[in-house]
């Protein structure tokens, strides 16, 4: 009997001792992480509304319907007026877990798409996070849902699709169209 | 054990190399090895908790209770390898997103219980320490190799350098769960075939 | 309903635990040599894998997360794993001795199985409630098993085959391996 709780209260040791030693480094690094997880959300936003000088969460609840978005924010001038709003949406490409975030302009524009962690086939979807088919969307007119086309695109509202890659380029694109619908139905923008 | 320490680390390097010759550590080799950021990055951090665990398991080795030894092991391991989660997260969350689940897992890479329970349990601070370095490069070079082909033929580049020019078409199925399948497969043929051909050399002798 | 079903079959198939996600390889490999190992290996896994996502969850939302401890996650579930493989070790012993001893040296290795730590963190990682943890480790294992014994078969076929003297054993296994591994991606999309 002695010698199970001989036993047992060394491994008890040890684990106190261990756990001891995590908090400790716990401790010094919650600083950098916390740093590192708020700079990857800001840069996704910055880097899809270039002309904002900050972001303000906003807080409503977001319809049903909508559920792909995970977030908005109303991004504002240096004078705090409201340029249009950046919306971080987490939907189904041809895998799940897709990230996008999402910039509109009040001036009726997409002012710019960023494809985030994602897992889509390497070399076929995962091509979508290159300029050549994330830029697309820059620019686009908002008033018209956005439609994917095969071919170089005719008109003003179509985004050509990667070849081999349909299904993940109409998901961005159906993503981009959910915002879109819920930044003018809903918060009333772009009119 | 009076072994000379150029002894143990060369051991781990190749004689008993992780991944080529024991055969460990499977997992990380196949599912990380898509390109050789992630090879050199997964290593180094295994090679850590290998020699930190090795050489505290050492130190204690005439204090653990053999009737528990495997699970204060498990404990030792795990520390370590929540330390480099830790850290990873906090300066390198590039690598830390590529590496993924693999990082937690490093705890049950057989390859780090294997030489725990093998070596570190019996053998001396100075002489488990040296064997996690020998085994850790060895892994890593392992890694390194695998990740080597993969990225070359399956991305056309080398540590994220585009190799060849646009016109390239990279063989995607390298970068995909097949590919890692058998470029090891291949890797392990070759290095058989080496080998029987240098015992081969030596008998003919 | 929909989403169970779409976790479960996922798991046995699109994302194969084995050929798809690279967990579960060093058993993989070592077992599955006759079908009958096979069978009985995936079957103790099946029922550690859907105990210790279960228990997993409940020491993460239950212990971890109010403490505020989540940094401890590695240690506490391997911890967890490796009791119940214990636990699970004695009960074959004295109800199913065949098994046990059948089984062998394998059965304490599941503690390293990584697709039992996998499934365990991948299912906290994608936020599952209880009844998605545990029909995510019960296709997890089915998905191993399903793998392992298809892949017994083959190598039982393989013995009998002539096989270039540097290949025989460990590379011929990966490589067929990795030709099932093509199979398996044909899955993809169906989800």
């Amino acid at each position: 009997m002695k010698s199970v709780i001989v036993i047992t209260a060394k491994l008890l040791l040890i684990t106190i001792i261990a756990a001891a030693m995590l908090g400790y480094v716990y401790s010094i690094t919650y600083e950098p992480i916390e740093l590192q997880t708020r700079n990857k959300s800001n840069e996704a936003r910055f880097a899809v509304f270039p002309d904002a000088a900050s972001f303000e969460a906003r807080t409503e609840d977001i319809p049903e319907q909508y559920r792909i978005i995970q977030s908005v924010y109303t991004a504002l001038d240096a004078d705090g007026k409201a340029l249009g709003i950046t919306a971080d949406v987490i939907t189904k490409g041809y895998s799940p877990d897709m990230n996008l975030t999402i910039g509109l302009g009040a001036d009726g524009f997409v002012k710019g798409v960023i494809l985030g962690a994602h897992k889509e086939t390497p070399g076929l979807g995962a091509k979508a996070a290159d300029s050549s088919f994330i830029g697309l969307y820059t620019g686009k007119p908002t008033d018209n849902p956005l439609t994917v086309v095969k071919n170089p695109p005719s008109e003003k509202y179509e985004i050509e699709a990667i070849s081999g890659a349909t299904v993940t380029s109409k998901a961005i694109t159906q993503a981009v169209n959910t915002v879109i619908d819920y930044y003018r139905q809903v918060l009333g923008g772009a009119r | 054990m009076k072994t000379k320490p150029m002894a143990i680390l060369k051991n781990g390097l190749f004689n008993e190399n992780p991944t080529f010759r024991l055969v460990l550590g499977m997992c990380p080799t196949l599912a990380i090895t898509r390109n050789m950021f992630n090879g050199i990055g997964m290593g180094l951090a295994a090679t850590f908790v290998l020699v930190g665990s090795n050489s505290v398991i050492s130190l204690l080795r005439s204090f653990i209770p053999d009737k528990v030894r495997i699970p204060a092991y498990v404990v030792v391991i795990a520390a370590f390898v929540t330390i480099v989660q830790l850290l990873l997260k906090a300066y390198m969350p590039a690598l830390d997103d590529s590496l993924g689940l693999f990082i937690p897992l490093i705890v049950v890479n057989c390859i780090i219980l294997g030489r725990a329970e093998a070596f570190a349990g019996k053998n001396s601070l100075g002489a488990s320490f040296l064997d996690g370095v020998g085994m850790g490069l060895g892994f890593t070079g392992a890694l390194l190799l695998v990740s080597f082909f993969r990225e070359v033929l399956g991305n056309g580049s080398l540590f994220g350098f585009e190799l060849f020019g646009k016109g390239f078409e990279p063989v995607r199925m390298m970068i995909q769960p097949p590919g890692g399948f058998i470029t090891l497969g291949l890797l392990l043929g070759a290095i058989n075939k080496i080998s029987m051909f240098r015992k081969h050399r030596k008998g003919a002798h | 309903m929909e989403k169970l079903l779409l976790i479960l079959l996922g798991s046995i198939f699109v994302n194969n635990f084995v050929l798809s996600k690279f967990l579960g390889i060093c058993p993989f490999l070592g077992v599955s040599k006759k079908v009958e190992t096979a069978v009985g290996m995936g079957l103790a896994v099946t029922f550690v894998m859907a105990l210790a996502s279960v228990m997993s969850y409940l020491v993460h939302y239950f212990l971890l997360v109010p403490l505020k401890i989540e940094y401890m996650q590695t240690i506490a579930f391997i911890l967890v794993i490796a009791a119940l493989v214990q636990l699970v070790e004695m009960a074959l012993q004295k109800l199913v001795p065949s098994l046990y001893q059948a089984l062998g040296v394998y059965l304490p290795l599941i503690t390293t199985n990584c697709a039992v730590l996998g499934v365990a963190i991948i299912n906290i990682n994608e936020g599952y409630n209880l009844l998605e943890t545990l029909v995510n480790g019960i296709g997890g294992a089915v998905g191993f098993t399903v793998a392992i014994v298809l892949f017994a078969g083959i190598r039982e076929r393989l013995e009998m085959s002539a096989i270039p003297k540097p290949l025989e054993g460990f590379p011929i296994a990966l490589i067929s391996s990795g030709l099932m591994a093509i199979a398996f991606m044909g899955f993809a999309g169906i989800i």
